[in-house]
């Protein structure tokens, strides 16, 4: 086996922040992914990770089709994270209907079975759990009304602690920007680089338009 | 409203909320209308008996099979005695139904009703008090009693004072003997209506899945602990009328500005107001100490799960 080889198969170690909120506020229920693969879901999904979480059901026609569009096309954008520091979560709010082979079938027939995304289902008492607990405005009368939930993405770093939301319909470009806020703090070298490149961009808007366009 | 955002709600507007289904339950026993003596039991190893009032065995027994497609059918095939339902050849069809009754349609055209024999009493008791903790609201908890010639069985769960720190959680005996009576004063409210077994069971499942979000540190609000209570209470009495509207609800919906308890109150005392306003709709039915008190042993709900 090549070094190279070797490096690539090594799992990337994900710590979470001293201050995240851990099992106490995640839980760590167990779920089952549309691969029938049974995980925890704090220890597994969540810890020192970033992960970007939405609720659907296998039956919906309407809004949930369109989300998990909407995340293909952000996963297509973010390919080469997915999987390895990235990771999307679809839970279903409907567990009981909602078996694993249905969430596999949903996944399959939306070509939504892409590296880095679970679909998941569990029992009804630890996703209300989870659904309160990630996506609650402490107001009953949005929580109680799954709708309200579904039209979010819940966007978290739990190596950062950083929780942000950003409306499931938004533009793809907002919600890249969305991820983009959790991500983990880059290397000195890395911002750097950064901005010369935008400082590149800049210099050439003022030469050509004798001001700075958004960059 | 931003075009976006209406489309959003339009789209989401067919996520079923979780509110409890009416579902159809046969288990148990119960009585033809046209008939005062015979008894029907269906029992969950899938056999309808039926008992006369004056007899030892079952004079016909049938295996059952309900089907739940279209239209909800029982096919039954005789395995002592004569046809129960129907022909005994062809499926039946359950025309409607409730907590207390059902309805059967036979192949032949006859409709038969059939009223469910319980005999256990039924109560819940939704209490409130003012006053009680350092911001003047206080405990706010529903008790659900089942009655039986054997034993009384009492279960509480919701915000209860515990030396005038309020805790939500299982009530214990000791207190909640102490709100069954009505209360005296305007500091208190007491709303006691009599209900039936699938009610009870309805509302005592709510109750039991809020004791173990209690014990499994599963709250669903983990910091607005009041909030946890008005779901509790929002559930347990909308539950009531999974089947039909036995009691006048109140919309505890968040809605403005049809729903102005939620408009007007802060979370800790909106269960007193709910209550009141559910005591104003319901006084009619409400039982009274002197009705109650005759049927309900103490002793036996002093043992606390």
């Amino acid at each position: 086996m090549k070094r190279r080889e070797l490096f690539s198969i090594t799992k990337p170690s994900f710590h979470p922040h001293p201050a995240s909120p851990g099992v106490g506020r995640f839980t760590n229920a167990l779920l089952r992914t549309h691969e029938n693969k049974e995980v925890r879901f704090y220890d597994d999904l969540i810890r020192g990770k970033q992960v970007v979480v939405n609720f659907m059901y296998a039956e919906c026609h309407g809004a949930c089709p369109l989300v998990t569009q909407s995340l293909i096309k952000v996963h297509r954008a973010l390919k080469n994270r997915m999987g390895r520091d990235l990771f999307f979560y679809s839970i279903t709010i409907k567990p009981d209907d909602d078996s694993p082979a249905a969430l596999e079938h949903y996944a399959r027939t939306r070509r939504a079975n892409l590296p880095g995304w679970s679909f998941l289902t569990g029992n009804a008492f630890d996703i209300e759990t989870i659904r309160f607990r990630l996506f609650g405005m402490n107001h009953p009368g949005f929580d109680l009304d799954a709708a309200m939930h579904a039209g979010t993405l819940r966007i978290i770093n739990d190596g950062t602690n950083c929780w942000t939301a950003v409306e499931a319909f938004a533009s793809q470009k907002a919600i890249l920007k969305h991820i983009s806020w959790a991500d983990p703090p880059k290397s000195y070298t890395d911002r750097l680089l950064e901005s010369r490149v935008r400082q590149t961009l800049i210099d050439k808007d003022v030469k050509a338009y004798g001001y700075r366009r958004d960059v | 409203m931003r075009i976006p955002s209406l489309i959003i709600c339009l789209l989401f507007s067919f996520i079923p909320t979780l509110a409890q289904q009416c579902q159809l339950n046969l288990d148990g026993t119960w009585k033809d209308d046209s008939s005062t003596k015979t008894l029907y039991r269906f029992d969950a190893g899938k056999t309808l008996s039926v008992i006369a009032g004056d007899s030892t065995g079952p004079l016909a027994t049938a295996r059952y099979a309900l089907e739940e497609s279209q239209s909800r059918q029982i096919t039954l095939t005789s395995t002592k005695g004569g046809p129960i339902l129907g022909n005994g050849k062809d499926p039946v069809t359950i025309k409607s139904f409730d907590d207390t009754s059902i309805t059967f349609l036979t192949a032949d055209s006859n409709v038969i009703r059939w009223t469910r024999v319980d005999p256990n009493r039924y109560f819940i008791t939704l209490v409130a008090r003012n006053g009680e903790f350092y911001d003047s609201s206080g405990s706010a908890f529903p008790i659900l009693t089942r009655i039986s010639s054997l034993e009384t069985v009492t279960d509480a769960v919701g915000t209860y004072s515990d030396v005038g720190t309020s805790v939500f959680g299982r009530v214990p005996a000791k207190t909640y003997i102490d709100f069954m009576h009505e209360p005296r004063s305007d500091s208190g409210v007491m709303l006691r209506l009599e209900i039936n077994g699938a009610q009870y069971e309805r509302a005592l499942r709510v109750l039991q899945i809020w004791d173990r979000r209690v014990k499994e540190n599963a709250l669903l609000y983990q910091y607005q602990i009041p909030l946890n209570n008005i779901i509790l209470i929002k559930a347990v009495t909308e539950t009531l009328n999974a089947c039909t509207d036995a009691i006048k609800l109140y919309k505890l919906n968040y809605i403005h500005p049809e729903d102005w308890i939620s408009d007007n109150y802060s979370p800790q005392f909106i269960p007193f107001v709910y209550f009141s306003e559910l005591k104003k709709l319901n006084g009619a039915r409400h039982v009274r100490d002197e009705e109650f008190e005759h049927l309900y042993n103490p002793s036996a709900a002093m043992v606390d799960k």
